[in-house]
């Protein structure tokens, strides 16, 4: 891809692109005046849903589809939501766009409401990104300047309002329900669906959730026009997205790919090979919520298609890398440990259930596990997955599952030897190398 | 209207209406937590899991509503869902959830007040696993917590249902509760110095499904299995609300609320509650007692209403006579003192108290006395609002006082200046308060727990109390002295009266004899049940079957809501 | 640096930025999580008095702000060091070495995650992925990033603070 025209990265790197006037001289802000002069809204619409634009969030759900299903009435009030909680391990891309491209996000925010009728938006972002706050409330500050944002935008007729909400700590204020109840001043626990946001959003209001970068696209969508877009690589996840390679990787960083790359080229031909020249031992291509790759299942596109063929899923692009010296039951370990503490603790499987799997666990590693225990941790994770209000408690299973599943020996070995296997006592890190 | 299929069963479900409020309706039982009727859905506790055909994995019954599908998508040709309860794939939900919910659940059973009536016990039996496989050590959290004035917490028994925290924030709308902290660390707190002290703050303890919260007056006093439930009224406002009295070997252990949608749906007041602390400290007496230089001497039954009949039988002007009655006397109580008054009186005299206080929007009545409403539909006169009986009884000279403390909080000095210029004072009550003690005459009347009866609350609604414990022989119902009355008079002649005015004694047996057909010279509640629905035409046709366990409404004034 | 909380409610600055909040949001208990976030810089925690306060500036219960505190990871309600030290532990970070990290700062300053070292200088405590994996292993101290984060390094960001 590497001669690729960047979509999300066009302006990173750039001077000072946070600052407006640097940023409309990359060209930020003229998808909006094409959408508001050239275009009605529901054109709009039609050019996002031609698109087959993805979520990126994790969920991948169609973006375009997802705004129709907003109330069409003129006279009811509707908002927009920008996730920007970015906590998935693994996953630093918002964080990318934020800080160096804010008004790329905020211009698909305007089309989005030209396109829905949208009232006002609120971009929720994490409470620990203090420099990504400031610099949007600036942006935001300067987009309103302008009058890309208020009343009668550009004369367009379209008011919307933007607002910046700062979570404080907490990853499930990601989850798109309780997102709006964190931002309605309230303790950040999911709500039961249905109903959907559409219908049942913020302040009761019927709202459209997406994520930072499910955004940023937007305006060039607009721009080159929805088919363009739609063709553009990986059939089932058209587009470019921004991939994030951590761990055991000689190059890590974001990479804009388009998504018919391959798990095996991004690591190797994008991201240099594996840290202190070791052998690849497993990989999360999409966060630590989807399910754990070895290392004979990395020829395969990082698309849904091709992730699906083993069993895993695209999720928020966050590819964690494992080498041969890290031990899968510490690492697992350390997951389920984020999802103990990360859960609302309102429903029963997920409150209890990560709770009694990292207490299994934190037994095999400290050398006390007991026979028949990688079967009790499957059979938790049976009783956890589809039985919670959100997908936290499937995010916390998933890992689990697979970790124990694809290295059963490991487990195994760990609860008879009451060890560590030999080749993981000495875990690679950037000191070591 | 939907039509669905469940475990094989058709049943219609309502457009409003969640699958599992269907179910329970139709007698299909699915196990839940945090679903409660009169509060918000929350779908957390994940008990009430079910396969519905066609979705892709299990749905909490207490969230799913049911939409009609057009005709040609009806499953099997006519059913709008297909539900199973009983699946084995269900079944392992319900297993571990429990196994989830107790994993860190203390083993307090032997000192838990839940114990028996406790819905985790229940279901663990009824849907859990015989063994537990959590090896650890469970997580603590504070126990015995002081909540608030009757009420005591414990965070490790609890299965964070938020019953309590929504009753508190919708009921009450007083919003002492919360969650505090995040995950495995949460449990229900109060802000700091602003503890659960609502009017309703122990309906908290009846909607708890575990042992977690508890109240002061009644932990560790009994173990449920041991009670003995009778269904009856509580007696402090004209509310009536509907409730349960759970006795011990003749002791009331506690109230509880009984569900009544036409009174007060699931919740009864603290106050209410919590008569069972104010009759503990009142005095009783079980025999009739005359006032002999200043101290009220028990005497046999019959000795002391031929003392009582001669002093008292249509020797007072009516211009002398003050009968101070109360809201507190059944249907059954307020029509035999109608028969005496005529007996003693020619006429039927007498007024009853208006007694008022504080009301609330929920349940709490401004007036105090909860027959007034049937007072009122029996023709009964009522004082000023909040009457000051002194101005009452000055000038008299027979005052006669039955179920009310008159001079409850007054100057006793005040007092003795009143009842020094009377002939005679009589106080019938259940309690020997301090009015009793200022009597000539006291009668011990059975109270509210002690007898049948029924009572009209302020919005016409007729219910029945029933005797929860029995009281020693002396002490009965009001309707039952009169009976004794009645036959004691058949049994007295001309000399046992002070003056011989025959023809006074004559109209006095004219009366016991017109009584005599109607039966109620034998007395007992059903005879005196009769009596009322002669009085009031709305319920003359109807029979005690009609008003257990709910009530009978007649049209009654709405001012207030249920 | 740190206010106390009844200096901080009767600065008139203080109530003139609250009451700016309360109108920025369509509903003012939007502003619920910007007041407290303004309370935690200024006093360093959020005591109850303030919870009081907030309760009463938007109507909602005192029980409500005190769910709401204890539930965010970036509220405190006791107070804390002058300087908060929160090292990373998720997964890519610790490939990236942040269990040495910890353990030398643990060592440093002689406290173990979760404890103020005894003259009230410095919390340490471990946070959940801070969004920047590809530079592990990172940490904040107060709002403050740090990236890469060598031993030489933090001794060295140490030294800075005052």
């Amino acid at each position: 891809m590497a001669d690729q025209e960047r979509i999300l990265t066009a302006n990173i790197g750039k001077k000072a692109s946070s600052d407006i006037d640097s940023a409309m001289q990359g060209g930020a802000y003229e998808a909006l005046i094409k959408a508001l002069t050239r275009m009605t809204p529901e054109q709009v619409l039609n050019e996002v849903k031609t698109s087959n634009l993805k979520g990126r969030g994790g969920a991948g759900f169609p973006a375009g589809l997802k705004w129709s299903f907003l109330p069409k009435e003129k006279n009811k009030i509707k908002y927009l939501v920008c996730n920007a909680d970015e906590s998935e391990p693994g996953t630093f891309k918002d964080r990318l766009l934020i800080e160096n491209d804010p008004h790329r996000i905020i211009e698909g925010i305007i089309i989005a409401a030209y396109a829905t009728n949208a009232n006002a938006g609120f971009i929720y972002i994490r409470g620990e990104m203090v420099l990504g706050a400031k610099i949007l409330e600036k942006a935001i500050s300067q987009a309103y300047e302008r009058h890309f944002l208020g009343k009668n935008i550009m004369g367009s007729g379209l008011d919307f309002d933007l607002y910046l909400v700062r979570g404080a700590g907490a990853y499930i204020c990601g989850e798109e329900t309780a997102l709006m109840n964190s931002i309605e001043g309230k303790r950040g626990e999911p709500r039961i669906k249905p109903p959907f946001p559409a219908g049942y959003g913020v302040y009761g209001k019927p709202s459209n959730i997406n994520n930072v970068e499910t955004y940023a696209n937007i305006p060039t969508i607009i721009l080159k026009g929805g088919n363009l877009y739609a063709n553009l690589g990986s059939k089932d996840t058209p587009g470019t997205r921004l991939f994030g390679l951590s761990g055991h990787i000689k190059n890590p960083g974001i990479y804009e790919l388009t998504s018919d790359v391959t798990l095996r080229e991004l690591i190797y031909n994008y991201g240099g090979g594996i840290l202190g020249d070791k052998k690849l031992k497993a990989v999360i291509p999409g966060g630590s919520s989807v399910p754990v790759l070895t290392v004979n299942e990395i020829d395969v596109s990082m698309d849904a298609e091709g992730l699906k063929k083993v069993g895993s899923m695209p999720g928020s692009g966050g590819v964690i890398v494992m080498n041969e010296t890290v031990c899968m039951v510490k690492a697992l370990l350390n997951l389920i440990k984020f999802y103990e503490h990360e859960s609302c603790g309102q429903c029963t499987p997920c409150r209890e259930g990560t709770h009694f799997l990292r207490l299994i666990i934190e037994d095999i590693e400290n050398g006390n596990g007991k026979e028949g225990d990688c079967e009790k941790i499957l059979a938790i994770c049976k009783n956890i997955m589809g039985r919670t209000i959100c997908p936290l408690g499937d995010a916390a299973a998933m890992p689990c599952e697979s970790f124990v599943k694809k290295f059963r020996d490991e487990f195994e070995y760990h609860i008879k030897e009451k060890r560590c296997l030999p080749e993981t006592s000495k875990m690679t890190t950037i000191f070591s190398v | 209207m939907a039509l669905v299929l469940i475990d094989g069963k058709e049943i219609v479900v309502n457009q409003n209406e969640t699958l599992l409020k269907a179910a329970l309706r139709e007698n299909i039982y699915i196990p839940y937590y945090c679903y409660h009727p009169a509060l918000s859905i929350v779908g957390q506790c994940r008990m009430c899991l079910v396969k519905v055909e066609g979705a892709p994995k299990l749905l909490t019954a207490c969230t799913t509503y049911v939409s009609e599908l057009p005709k040609e998508k009806k499953i099997d040709g006519k059913y709008d869902m297909k539900v199973f309860t009983k699946t084995e794939e269900v079944k392992e939900a319900q297993r571990g959830i429990l196994e989830f919910l107790l994993l860190n659940h203390p083993l307090d059973c032997p000192i838990c007040d839940q114990a028996g009536e406790c819905q985790l016990q229940i279901y663990s039996y009824e849907y859990g696993k015989p063994r537990s496989e959590f090896r650890f050590e469970k997580l603590h959290a504070p126990k015995r917590v002081d909540l608030g004035e009757h009420i005591v917490y414990d965070a490790e028994r609890c299965i964070k249902c938020t019953r309590c925290i929504r009753f508190c924030n919708e009921i009450t709308k007083t919003g002492e509760l919360t969650l505090v902290e995040r995950g495995v660390h949460t449990y229900v707190d109060v802000f700091e110095g602003k503890k659960l002290n609502n009017p309703y703050s122990i309906c908290t303890v009846d909607i708890c499904p575990v042992g977690a919260l508890t109240f002061k007056e009644f932990r560790f006093k009994e173990r449920v299995w041991f009670l003995q439930a009778t269904n009856s009224v509580c007696p402090e406002c004209s509310r009536n609300c509907s409730i349960r009295v759970d006795t011990y070997k003749g002791e009331i252990m506690r109230i509880v609320p009984r569900f009544n949608p036409y009174v007060n749906n699931h919740f009864i007041c603290d106050y209410g509650r919590l008569i069972t602390e104010r009759i503990k400290n009142n005095e009783l007496r079980e025999m009739p007692s005359v006032k002999e230089k200043d101290i009220l001497k028990p005497i046999i039954e019959k000795e002391f209403y031929k003392m009582l009949l001669s002093k008292i039988t249509r020797k007072y002007k009516l211009k002398d006579v003050l009968v101070i009655l109360s809201g507190r006397m059944t249907n059954e109580e307020v029509e035999a003192y109608k028969v005496l008054s005529l007996l003693l009186f020619g006429e039927v005299l007498g007024e009853s108290l208006y007694i008022t206080g504080d009301k609330d929007e929920i349940l709490i009545k401004e007036e105090k006395r909860p027959n007034y409403f049937g007072e009122k539909l029996l023709d009964v006169k009522f004082t000023k609002e909040n009457e000051n009986v002194l101005s009452l009884i000055k000038d008299k000279k027979l005052v006669i006082s039955i179920r009310e403390d008159i001079f409850k909080g007054m100057n006793e000095d005040q007092i003795r200046k009143a009842l020094s210029s009377l002939d005679a004072f009589v106080v019938m009550d259940a309690f020997f308060t301090e009015t009793a003690k200022m009597s000539d005459f006291y009668i011990p009347l059975a109270n509210w727990f002690e007898m049948e009866g029924t009572t009209f609350n302020f919005d016409g609604h007729l219910q029945k109390i029933s005797k929860c414990v029995s009281p020693p022989k002396g002490r009965k119902p009001f309707y039952d002295v009169v009976s004794t009355i009645m036959n004691i008079l058949t049994e007295m002649e001309t000399k046992d009266f002070e003056t011989d005015k025959e023809k006074e004694i004559e109209s006095v047996k004219k009366v016991l004899e017109s009584f005599k057909d109607r039966d109620v010279m034998k007395g007992g509640f059903l005879t005196w049940f009769k009596e009322v629905k002669n009085a009031i035409p709305q319920i003359k046709n109807v029979s005690l079957k009609d008003i257990v366990p709910l009530g009978f409404s007649i049209k009654g004034s709405k001012d207030g809501n249920s | 640096m740190s206010k106390s909380v009844n200096e901080l409610l009767s600065d008139k600055e203080f109530l003139r930025k609250v009451e700016k909040l309360k109108k920025i949001y369509p509903e003012e208990r939007s502003s619920l999580l910007a007041i407290l976030h303004l309370c935690q810089s200024k006093v360093g925690y959020i005591p109850e008095e303030f919870q009081e306060f907030v309760a009463k500036e938007l109507n909602l219960s005192p029980s409500h702000i005190k769910g709401v505190v204890t539930f965010y990871e970036m509220f405190f309600d006791k107070p804390k060091g002058r300087y908060l030290i929160q090292v990373c532990r998720t997964l890519p970070c610790m490939l990236a070495g942040a269990e040495t990290l910890l353990e030398h700062i643990s060592s440093k300053l002689g406290i173990q995650p979760g404890q103020t070292t005894a003259d009230g200088k410095y919390t340490l405590i471990t946070v959940e992925c801070l969004a920047c994996c590809d530079k592990g292993p990172s940490m904040m101290i107060n709002d403050n990033l740090y990236t890469r984060v060598s031993i030489e390094e933090f001794d060295a960001i140490l030294k800075e603070l005052k």
